[in-house]
């Protein structure tokens, strides 16, 4: 699987937004900085692991549909680092109580949804081009 | 494989049932509405957005609106039970007990599904059967992990179920690249 096939720019821009979140965490809060460095090189290892083990797991006929689902599982992934990252923030900025673990369960309820939807949507684009 | 389209029934039931919820909550907690009208506006948009405004029906976008409207019900439900001071101690392991007893039963549905949508290879080029195999394999592996994930989630307390779910999710996806790796499609 090559590279470009992968680091599309809604994949790069995703991978800058959390880099951003994750340097923001840092700032805000100096003792999580190994959390958010892991957030951060989440995709980009993402992406370099399956560019290696690809080759051996794709099939060479496997098409656009294939990729455009892995695509969204990474968006996915992404899309829940993210939601955590941003949910740690507005907690260590006091904008949402941190004791209020049920906003920590929408928060994550809200990830996964649009994980979700996006996993959706990329499954009916490999169906039509299949 | 043939799937009928899943009917807008289902999808408006749950969207519904989330503005409701979300409604209560708006209620109990005024102040945080920015928080409830984000929640209950998600899916709308989504669903306007991938099927409405495109004018195409499609039935993985609705059964992922389905999915992920009960991912939204159930921590607003959390939510408006933690308003009302229904909880004690307990609660939070409760809360993420449900979400991953929920997660566990996502794992086993779209284990299943997905290997079933995936496109298939050029036949005169690749050995069907092995294909076939490899899809199979992928989907039973999903959905043990998923049975797997459930049973941590029912047995076990919070972190060791967290731990031995994801792992479970880890290896079902470890055992699928190491098959794929060893196994050659092409005759």
């Amino acid at each position: 699987m090559s590279a470009n096939k992968l680091a599309t720019p809604v994949v790069l821009t995703a991978m800058i937004t959390i880099a951003g979140l994750a340097g923001l965490m840092v700032v805000i809060e100096p003792a999580r900085a190994l959390s958010a460095l892991v957030a951060a090189a989440f995709l980009p290892s993402a992406v370099i692991i399956l560019k290696t083990v690809g080759r051996f797991v794709l099939a060479r006929g496997d098409t656009a549909a294939t990729h455009g689902i892995i695509r969204a599982s990474l968006l996915g992934a992404g899309l829940v680092l993210g939601g955590s990252l941003v949910t740690e923030i507005a907690q260590s900025t006091g904008m949402i109580d941190a004791g209020r673990w049920d906003i920590d369960e929408l928060a994550f309820g809200v990830s996964l949804a649009g994980a979700m939807i996006l996993l959706g949507w990329a499954t009916e684009k490999a169906k039509k081009k299949s | 494989m043939s799937h009928s389209l899943m009917r807008p029934i289902y999808p408006l039931f749950v969207l519904s049932l989330v503005a409701a919820l979300a409604l209560v909550a708006w209620y109990l907690e005024p102040e945080m509405w920015f928080v409830w009208a984000g929640v209950s506006l998600m899916l709308p948009i989504a669903w306007g957005t991938l099927e409405f405004i495109r004018d195409e029906p499609s039935d993985d976008v609705r059964r992922s609106i389905f999915f992920a409207g009960w991912l939204l019900a159930f921590p607003l439900l959390f939510a408006i039970g933690s308003s009302l001071d229904l909880y004690d101690g307990q609660a939070r392991s409760m809360a993420s007990a449900a979400m991953g007893l929920f997660m566990g039963g996502v794992l086993i549905f779209m284990g299943n599904y997905i290997p079933k949508r995936l496109p298939p290879l050029d036949e005169g080029e690749y050995d069907q059967a092995k294909v076939l195999a490899l899809k199979r394999f992928t989907g039973w592996a999903y959905v043990l992990a998923g049975i797997g994930y459930i049973g941590a989630w029912l047995i076990l307390p919070t972190t060791p179920a967290n731990i031995v779910a994801t792992g479970l999710c880890l290896l079902a996806t470890a055992l699928i690249v190491g098959r794929r790796a060893l196994t050659r499609i092409r005759p």
